[in-house]
């Protein structure tokens, strides 16, 4: 098969496909083997490339502690100005909200570019875009901690599907975004101290949210017919899981360094399911593994994986093999992978793509991006808890918020973007397909170590069909003729 | 909360959108029906008891410590209005405006996907239409569509052509000429160059520069709807509803998304005009949430809820609710509050109201419900 359709049917596309077919098994082993490095374009601040591609900046690099001080620091100085004033004037309140989006804005902002860049100059972009699919099964948005869930998700694919589970369940990210930090053991020793002083200052009780996730979105889903008490009681067996806030009660503490909080916890066992779950922090482990070893979860998640990739409907052929491979494998990542990956690269249907993945493999398949460098982007971000924002002609997250999928900051609920062609196609999302080609064209530098590609070049290398060129080459111009490629079919559906 | 941090909130706000539909398309015929309709999609489930606490009932206090707030009564004084619903107050002052509570879509299982699928599809399966109940009632009006947004919401999904449109922004592009767009679809086939072909059809008529926000959006669907030939349905969807931590009384989340909800509804008021005679704004939301309060003083997922309705087509001021009662006994598995009717025939008496469709139509061709009770008489009459 030829490498530039396999690439933008199972990855993000490339520039330079062999001239010489592969076969697709060969391909997608050959994609699977390779680690997910982090990568970056070195670039100056006045858009006179240096070019250099090397890994991640070390210094940008926001580890899950940097980011809970950042925000323990904002949380003292609001203190200190709450004391000591009582009441807060109008610019103290300015200040602090200034402070707050400043915080909030660099690492979110820094999160979109390194994730953009990754997926830009990857060499194993098929993991990138099971990267991007894994993200979007287990979604968050809103939170802080974002870049450290998405990039830990993409570590996990060369593992086990139960490790990927108990890691994003228990991942700070998530159980910010589903309110877990607040859900707390009616029995645990946090409400239990908190009574004597009467309930005035206490927070305490259950919350249901992740619980619910867990088993509709992440796992069984509905077709298991669970009921409200298997709810109830998997809420129970992750109380204590989430960052505490200090809240109304000084005598709340977050636990140093774990995103686990043992008073808060629900003390005993739990039943989920049928299955038997011990108290402590080891209970959300054991529940995580019956979950991942649940056939209702091997079919749910089989028949998203295959929509992915594969579109609808879902051939029953598939969703046995696949559903065979997570059984003899035990749910090992690369095997399931592999399985659907050589599946689709076979199936005729074709996929309609996330406008995000069509943007990233437009950018990849022209040798060129319309990004700031990295100094650029990062242009005052050791400054911290100050208003600098980064410049530049467009930010990768404006980019997500275009094409309708901000995957930082969204209002798509937990249940991630839809795999529905349905909802993808409008005659906006046509016009954003137009202008963000037409942007690229413009704007796009010459990628690191490649040439941007003409259009004639891209239809060659791409292999596009005679009637694509046809059309899009009628125009004798080479915008036009660029803009039309890259809205073809072989582009937009694959 | 602050005036800045409430104005900062709806604007960066929480995800919003509008769909403005039943854009009459060059050529069609002058006999559309002239009411309007304003769906106010609240996401993530509104807590009903406490955006319409019933004061009367004595069991709510018991179960809600922290999230009670000093209410506005309505009507006989069993219900109250939280303070934040000010111009929604006002309006049910004039006589423009109700309240229907213990009422839900025909869902129980407290999944927001579900939920909102079932809101928005109408039927009873989630997951088994391709249609929305709008967008079958528009077709039944002969009414085609435009919805103002990136996608195309299922509730207006029917089977005439709906278009889109959502103002972008990416900077130096312009607008393609006709001669790419009908090279585009050429290469395109099905509904993707249906599509292209919509968006070739609406190339004239495009704006620039219209804010995102909930307010701006309804400030813009109140303009169009205005118009004669203007839209004759607008679904605005206002986000942030899944209050299960910190939900707040007077101040807070929840009070934050009801004052974006009370300033939407009184901008559709003062910028439709005229128009307002002929107008019925009805808020959904997928599920209520539960009695009691949660342990990060918030609420979780329920079922019975309230809806807000507003507009010159109402008859006047009422709350139409069967009140089934927050004892443990009265409550729908021990936590949530009963819903004691479909909210299937408020959304039917709304189309009755505004499109003159014949509910017995509605009721077999929107919601294939036949036996859907008509209350178009509590509401209209």
């Amino acid at each position: 098969m030829h490498e530039g359709y396999l690439a933008r049917k199972l990855g993000l596309g490339t520039a330079n496909p062999r001239a010489v077919d592969i076969s697709a098994e060969d391909y997608v082993d050959e994609q699977l083997s390779m680690p997910i490095i982090d990568l970056a374009l070195k670039d100056n601040i006045g858009m006179v490339t240096t070019k250099i591609i090397e890994p991640w900046p070390q210094k940008f690099d926001i580890s899950l502690t940097e980011i809970w001080n950042d925000i323990s620091q904002y949380r003292r100085r609001e203190e200190q100005i709450r004391s000591s004033n009582r009441a807060l004037s109008s610019s103290q309140l300015e200040n602090l909200e200034i402070l707050q989006d400043s915080l909030k804005w660099y690492h979110r902002e820094a999160e979109a570019y390194r994730f953009a860049m990754t997926n830009l100059y990857s060499n194993h972009h098929v993991l990138n875009r099971l990267n991007l699919f894994w993200y979007n099964h287990f979604s968050v948005s809103g939170v802080d901690y974002i870049g450290d869930y998405l990039i830990s998700i993409g570590q996990k694919l060369d593992g086990k599907f139960n490790d990927l589970l108990y890691h994003c369940t228990s991942h700070v990210a998530m159980t910010d975004y589903l309110d877990n930090s607040s859900n707390i053991g009616l029995n645990s020793r946090l409400v239990k101290q908190c009574r004597p002083d009467g309930v005035e200052e206490c927070i305490n009780g259950m919350n249901d949210n992740l619980a619910r996730e867990l088993l509709e979105l992440h796992t069984v889903s509905p077709a298991r017919a669970y009921d409200e008490k298997d709810i109830n009681e998997a809420a129970k067996v992750l109380t204590g899981w989430g960052r505490y806030q200090p809240g109304n009660s000084h005598r709340w503490r977050p636990s140093k360094g774990e995103n686990w909080f043992r008073d808060a916890h629900e003390p005993g066992g739990k039943t989920v399911l049928g299955h038997r779950i011990p108290g402590g922090q080891k209970g959300l482990r054991v529940l995580t593994d019956h979950l991942a070893r649940d056939p209702m979860t091997i079919q749910h998640v089989s028949k998203k994986l295959l929509r992915h990739f594969c579109g609808d409907p879902i051939d029953n052929d598939d969703l046995d093999a696949v559903v065979k491979v997570w059984n003899d494998t035990g749910g090992h990542l690369p095997a399931v992978h592999r399985e659907v990956l050589i599946r689709a690269a076979y199936k005729p249907n074709q996929k309609f793509l996330w406008p995000l993945i069509w943007a990233f493999q437009v950018m990849r398949v022209t040798g060129g991006h319309p990004f700031p460098g990295v100094d650029n982007v990062f242009y005052g971000f050791e400054e911290k808890l100050t208003r600098v924002f980064p410049k530049g002609p467009l930010l990768p997250r404006s980019l997500y918020i275009e094409l309708g999928m901000d995957i930082f900051v969204s209002p798509q609920t937990p249940d991630g973007f839809s795999e529905e062609k349905s909802d993808w196609v409008s005659n906006e999302h046509m016009d954003r397909r137009l202008k963000f080609s037409e942007f690229v064209f413009k704007r796009a530098k010459n990628d690191a170590a490649k040439s941007k590609l003409t259009p004639d070049e891209i239809a060659a290398r791409q292999r596009f069909s005679s009637k694509t060129i046809q059309v899009a080459s009628s125009f004798n111009n080479d915008e036009t003729f660029y803009q039309l490629l890259m809205c073809s079919p072989e582009m937009m559906e694959v | 909360m602050h005036r800045r941090g409430f104005i900062r909130s709806a604007i960066r706000g929480a995800g919003a959108s509008l769909f403005l539909s039943g854009v009459p398309h060059v050529g069609f015929g002058q006999d559309l029906p002239a009411g309007r309709i304003i769906l106010i999609n609240l996401q993530g489930g509104l807590d009903g008891l406490a955006a319409v606490p019933p004061l009367g009932d004595d069991s709510l206090q018991r179960r809600r410590r922290s999230l009670m707030t000093q209410v506005v009564p309505l009507s006989d004084g069993f219900f109250g209005l939280h303070p934040k619903l000010e111009a929604f107050g006002q309006l049910y002052a004039r006589g423009q405006a109700s309240v229907v509570h213990a009422t839900a879509f025909p869902y129980t299982k407290r999944s927001h996907f579900e939920g909102q699928n079932v809101l928005q599809s109408g039927v009873t399966t989630p997951y088994s239409s391709t249609t929305g109940w709008l967008g079958r009632a528009m077709d039944l009006a002969t009414i085609p569509g435009r919805a103002l947004s990136l996608h195309t919401p299922l509730v207006l999904r029917g089977s005439l052509d709906t278009d889109t449109y959502f103002p972008a922004d990416i900077s130096g592009t312009g607008r393609p000429s006709a001669e790419i767009l009908k090279a585009f679809a050429e290469m395109h086939s099905g509904d993707v160059q249906l599509a292209i072909n919509k968006l070739s059809e609406q190339k004239l008529v495009r704006e620039y520069g219209v804010s995102r926000d909930p307010i701006s959006l309804a400030s813009k669907a109140a303009s169009a709807l205005a118009q004669d030939d203007g839209p004759r349905v607008a679904v605005i969807r206002v986000d942030d509803f899944d209050t299960h931590a910190g939900q707040g009384a007077e101040f807070g989340n929840l009070a934050n998304q009801l004052e974006i909800t009370d300033r939407v509804i009184s901008t559709l008021k003062v910028s439709m005009g005229r128009v307002w005679s002929n107008t019925i704004i009805l808020t959904s939301t997928e599920f209520g949430r539960t009695v009691a309060q949660n342990g990060s003083e918030g609420t979780d997922h329920g079922y019975g809820g309230v809806s807000l309705l507003a507009g010159g087509l109402l008859s006047g001021s009422r709350v139409v609710a069967d009140w089934p009662g927050l004892g443990k006994d009265d409550l729908f598995e021990g936590r949530d509050l009963m819903s004691t009717l479909d909210y299937r025939a408020v959304c039917a008496a709304c189309l009755e109201a505004a499109f003159g469709l014949e509910h017995d139509v509605i009721a077999d061709q929107v919601f294939f419900e036949p036996k859907l009770p008509r209350i178009y008489d509590k509401l209209f009459v």
